[in-house]
């Protein structure tokens, strides 16, 4: 699983997290019904609290994506739709857009110029 | 594939020649040996025997079965495809017959001109022949048969890197689990955990401490290669054995050229488990995607993974751009 977090985002760690693994999880990396890598080995790969990545599970397991199974970690329940990688990728689009000096409103009116 | 028919015709060859030799040994002395033959001493005094017919046989089936097993991997596996397959093959194919055909002479040198086989003594430079001179042929036809150097696979030439943007950090963990290896050295440990309780119950004569350590033996190689887990991080590639990751190695990413993902199987490194030869280690738990890892000093790791093409793809990006 790879997993990228940008260190300038302003979002809380956790929602980064649940970010990177939705990501990894829409690009086709796990499929439904895949194991995951441990909240503990995941944190510790990115230098983070075990913690922080269970919550950023949690997140996931509440928008239908991942689901825990006792014994068996937590696994993929179905591949994230559209709408929630979109919103994601928005996300970023917006973060890069501050980072170049460009607001939101900004962005829309790019979007209207796009045939 | 051309390598498949110079292959057949040498085994089917080579394979008649060990066998005739084996049989033509023991039926050419005849009349020299005794009734019955020593097969077995403790120390310099024989403790076992079986009659002429039988030797005969389990000599022949033990080329056999080594060249039924041998000749099957050539004709319907890849491993002649690739040098290391060819010379383990080749190397198990000559080495082998010339071991078997020396271990008969042993034998029957053993037994040669004693009027019973309690008289037999083993001749020394017969043994010398079975246990350097046959693995020493094995070698040579090793390296005679390596052919030409594998050619590097498309994704060795071109190794895959992430696009990535600075102020980020970027992880790859992989991991893999491969139920049957857990399945089979739990079950190796059980059968022998009960012959130990037997064995100290006195129900089979054989020692009950011998049994537990060699359960022992069985179960923690088992465990350890039955799972892997890798690690990506700016700080190296981490790989961790067994379902704790424990013990675990960091490679420095200084060490790595590159690395790429390709298709492995247990045939092309020679079994499941920790396998190889220096310079070509690998971790096989199962046949499939694997990552690998190109040293500077041209040695490779190959380790069965899922999702190894990211995983490769960071270790490319960091290498270049460490961060």
């Amino acid at each position: 699983m790879l997993l990228t977090l940008d260190l300038n985002d302003p979002r809380p760690l956790h929602e980064q997290v649940a970010g990177a693994v939705r990501r990894a999880v829409g690009e086709g990396a796990y499929g439904p019904g895949d194991r995951l890598p441990s909240a503990r080995e995941l944190g510790g790969a990115l230098g983070i609290n075990a913690n922080t990545v269970l919550r950023a599970f949690r997140e996931l397991r509440d928008e239908g994506i991942l689901e825990f199974r006792r014994g068996r970690g937590v696994s993929v329940a179905a591949l994230p739709d559209g709408r929630a990688l979109l919103v994601q990728r928005t996300h970023e689009l917006l973060e890069e857009a501050r980072r170049h000096g460009y607001g939101r409103d900004d962005l829309i009116d790019m979007l209207k110029e796009l045939p | 594939m051309n390598r498949r028919t110079p292959a057949t015709l040498v085994s089917t060859g080579w394979g008649a020649l060990v066998m005739a030799a084996v049989v033509a040994l023991p039926l050419g002395f005849r009349d020299r040996l005794p009734g019955r033959l020593a097969t077995h001493w403790s120390g310099s005094t024989p403790d076992g025997s079986s009659s002429f017919a039988v030797i005969v046989a389990v000599c022949c089936a033990m080329w056999a079965v080594a060249w039924v097993v041998l000749v099957a991997t050539a004709a319907h596996g890849r491993v002649l495809g690739f040098r290391y397959g060819r010379m383990l093959w080749w190397g198990f194919l000559v080495g082998g017959g010339a071991f078997c055909v020396a271990m008969t002479y042993s034998l029957i040198a053993a037994n040669m001109d004693r009027s019973n086989w309690q008289d037999a003594r083993m001749v020394p430079w017969t043994l010398v022949l079975a246990l350097a001179i046959a693995p020493l042929v094995g070698a040579l036809a090793a390296y005679l048969g390596r052919g030409p150097k594998d050619v590097a696979t498309p994704a060795e030439q071109n190794p895959p890197t992430l696009r990535t943007r600075p102020n980020q950090r970027s992880v790859w963990v992989g991991r893999l689990t491969n139920p049957w290896l857990v399945l089979a050295s739990a079950g190796a440990t059980a059968v022998l955990l009960a012959a130990a309780l037997l064995a100290g119950l006195g129900v089979i004569a054989a020692p009950a401490w011998v049994l537990v350590v060699v359960a022992v033996a069985t179960f923690v190689p088992g465990f350890l290669l039955s799972a892997v887990r890798v690690r990506v991080t700016p700080g190296g590639v981490r790989v961790g054995l067994g379902p704790l990751g424990w013990p675990s190695r960091t490679i420095s990413l200084g060490r790595i050229e590159k690395a790429w993902a390709q298709e492995a199987r247990p045939g092309q490194v020679g079994g499941w488990g920790l396998r190889g030869i220096p310079g070509r280690a690998a971790l096989m738990l199962r046949a499939g995607d694997a990552l690998v890892l190109g040293y500077r000093d041209g040695g490779r790791f190959l380790i069965s993974v899922d999702d190894a093409e990211r995983g490769a793809a960071l270790i490319n990006t960091l290498i270049t751009d460490p961060r």
